[in-house]
């Protein structure tokens, strides 16, 4: 499992600002694939053809907030076991707390700093498979 | 020898009537006897009425001085802007103030008597008797002797909060308990509006300076390619620049957190050393940028405190950035790590120009740093010292500085240390849980 290298991003955030900022963050410095989706209805729709090794997703957003996202999308076919991140400017432990409890496997705090977001990912994920 | 009481005769004459003819006839000694007890006896009853009218006067003075004492009371409790309630050891309303009766909606001839648990909602008013029967039986406090704030009921049904301050008297053997109430309703409404505030600076002002800063990081860190020297600088300048508006955020959103008891703490057992130097690390850009190096002189291995490591980190990374910033170029900060009595001390003592005396006594409080060109200079928000202050406290540490003779100043943070042999058999258990995840 360790040797698998991180590719395919879905991304989940409804700030078309932030969005703009985890791109390059995401493609340009991390060289990653990103499907940018700005709700958790888009997530949904698009989660099953892109077919994401990891989740990273907003908690506050409109509509579907990022736990239900996750609960939404772990019962896609394939998406049973996809780790997930949240990013959130709610980090008190509790609330970090929480967020673990509902299924991500790391929280990154908003806000984020873009040249290090990506290297931020990768190492959970080698922590994570390791 | 026969008046032997040492007055002359006449002198006598006024209150003996007799005298003359006594005088003119002659005395038999027994007749002479009964004047003098006569004489004697209106004596004493002058003197007994006297002293009974003179009592009566006082008693009267004394009476008049306690009704105008009950006046000027009555007056003071009437005229106080807080509601004035007091009740006897059963609960019932002696006195009533004019603000109660505003406050409350009752008028004072109507409540006067009645039990106070009438002004309360559930489940005091049910409770209260009780409450009293328990003070007097055990000595039980609840409100008594400190400032609490509880729910009042108005006479129409409705609630309001208010700040209670109870006192117990003693008068003639009977047990008063005198209530100031200030209706708080005002106050809580501003404490909301300050939160809602606070949540919009949280989210309103962090979001979109979020967007900026992380756009010139990108640009900065050549993320959009390669940019004109000229640019480059204007581009650093605006990224610095919306870091330290980022840092002035956090301050004081620590700062609200801290003087409302909102934040929270994760405290743990903690290696001291491995978070001294992830802080030294931490604050390397600091010192580069300052051309300041920071080393240790004393190091300590394998001591732990009980502390919240984010906090920690952030109190250590407050001091040495502080020290960083005021040292002179190329010189160096220096970190002893020592242990005495249980108690684990950071030294962090930099070589720059000390600190002003006027500026000592505040330099922990609220926008405590220095001058505003200082400020400026060095790139602070004033709260630093204040949130580390606050934080080391909460760990039931100390903060402080040690200004040197010549130049420079040490600023030290002594922490509880933690027993080695405690807190491997019997220690807390770390408060932190790692949550399993699939």
């Amino acid at each position: 499992m360790s040797n698998i290298e991180l590719q395919r991003i879905l991304f989940v955030e409804d700030e078309a600002d932030i969005q703009a900022v985890a791109q390059v963050a995401l493609e340009a410095v991390g060289g990653f694939t990103v499907a940018i989706c700005s709700s958790g209805e888009e997530a949904l729709q698009t989660a099953e053809a892109f077919a994401p090794q990891l989740i990273l997703s907003d908690v506050m957003m409109p509509g579907m907030d990022g736990p239900a996202t996750l609960a939404a999308l772990r019962r896609l076919p394939g998406m049973a076991d996809t780790p997930a991140i949240f990013m959130t400017a709610k980090v008190l432990p509790h609330e970090v707390q929480q967020l673990r409890a509902s299924g991500a496997i790391e929280v990154i705090a908003k806000p984020f700093d873009p040249m290090s977001l990506a290297q931020q990912i990768k190492d959970i994920w080698r922590r994570h498979h390791a | 020898m026969p008046v032997k009481i040492g007055y002359p005769r006449s002198a006598l004459l006024p209150f003996a009537p007799w005298a003359p003819e006594a005088g003119a006839a002659g005395l038999s000694s027994a007749q002479t006897v009964s004047a003098i007890a006569l004489v004697i006896g209106a004596i004493v009853v002058l003197a007994v009425g006297l002293a009974l009218h003179r009592e009566q006067r006082r008693r009267e003075i004394a009476e008049e001085a306690l009704a105008a004492s009950k006046i000027r009371q009555q007056a003071l409790i009437n005229t106080m802007v807080d509601a004035v309630i007091i009740i006897d050891d059963r609960g019932r309303i002696q006195n009533f103030n004019p603000a109660a009766e505003a406050m409350f909606g009752y008028a004072r001839e109507e409540i006067i008597g009645r039990n106070i648990r009438l002004l309360m909602p559930e489940p005091h008013r049910s409770a209260h008797d009780g409450y009293l029967a328990r003070h007097r039986e055990t000595g039980a406090r609840r409100v008594l002797g400190r400032r609490s704030e509880v729910e009042a009921r108005r006479r129409d049904g409705s609630l309001f909060p208010v700040e209670l301050a109870v006192t117990k008297m003693k008068i003639h053997g009977q047990c008063l308990f005198s209530g100031l109430l200030r209706d708080i309703t005002e106050r809580r409404k501003v404490e909301r509006l300050k939160d809602e505030f606070i949540a919009t600076v949280s989210h309103e002002l962090r979001t979109p300076l979020t967007t900026i800063r992380g756009s010139l990081g990108l640009i900065t860190g050549g993320a959009a390619g390669e940019l004109p020297a000229r640019s480059a600088a204007l581009v650093q300048l605006a990224y610095s620049n919306s870091e330290r508006l980022m840092q002035l955020i956090d301050d004081l959103l620590d700062a609200e957190r801290l003087g409302s008891g909102q934040m929270e703490f994760q405290l743990a057992p903690l290696a001291l050393m491995p978070l001294i130097e992830e802080a030294i690390a931490n604050n390397a850009a600091t010192a580069e940028k300052h051309a300041v190096q920071c080393h240790f002189t004393r190091h300590l291995d394998d001591v732990r405190v009980h502390g919240d490591p984010q906090r920690l980190r952030q109190v250590l990374g407050n001091l040495l950035s502080n020290a960083c910033k005021f040292s002179p170029r190329g010189s160096t900060v220096e970190i002893g790590v020592t242990r005495r009595e249980g108690r684990v001390r950071i030294d962090i003592r930099d070589q720059g120009p000390g600190i002003a005396e006027e500026l000592r006594p505040r330099l922990f409080s609220r926008f405590g740093q220095g001058d505003t060109s200082d400020t400026r200079q060095t790139g602070g928000t004033g709260l630093g010292l204040y949130i580390s202050k606050a934080i080391v406290e909460r760990h039931g540490g100390e903060i402080g500085f040690i200004p040197e003779a010549e130049t420079g100043t040490t600023f030290y943070l002594e922490l509880p240390a933690m027993d080695s042999v405690t807190d491997g058999a019997h220690g807390r258990p770390p408060d932190k849980k790692k949550v399993q995840t699939q």
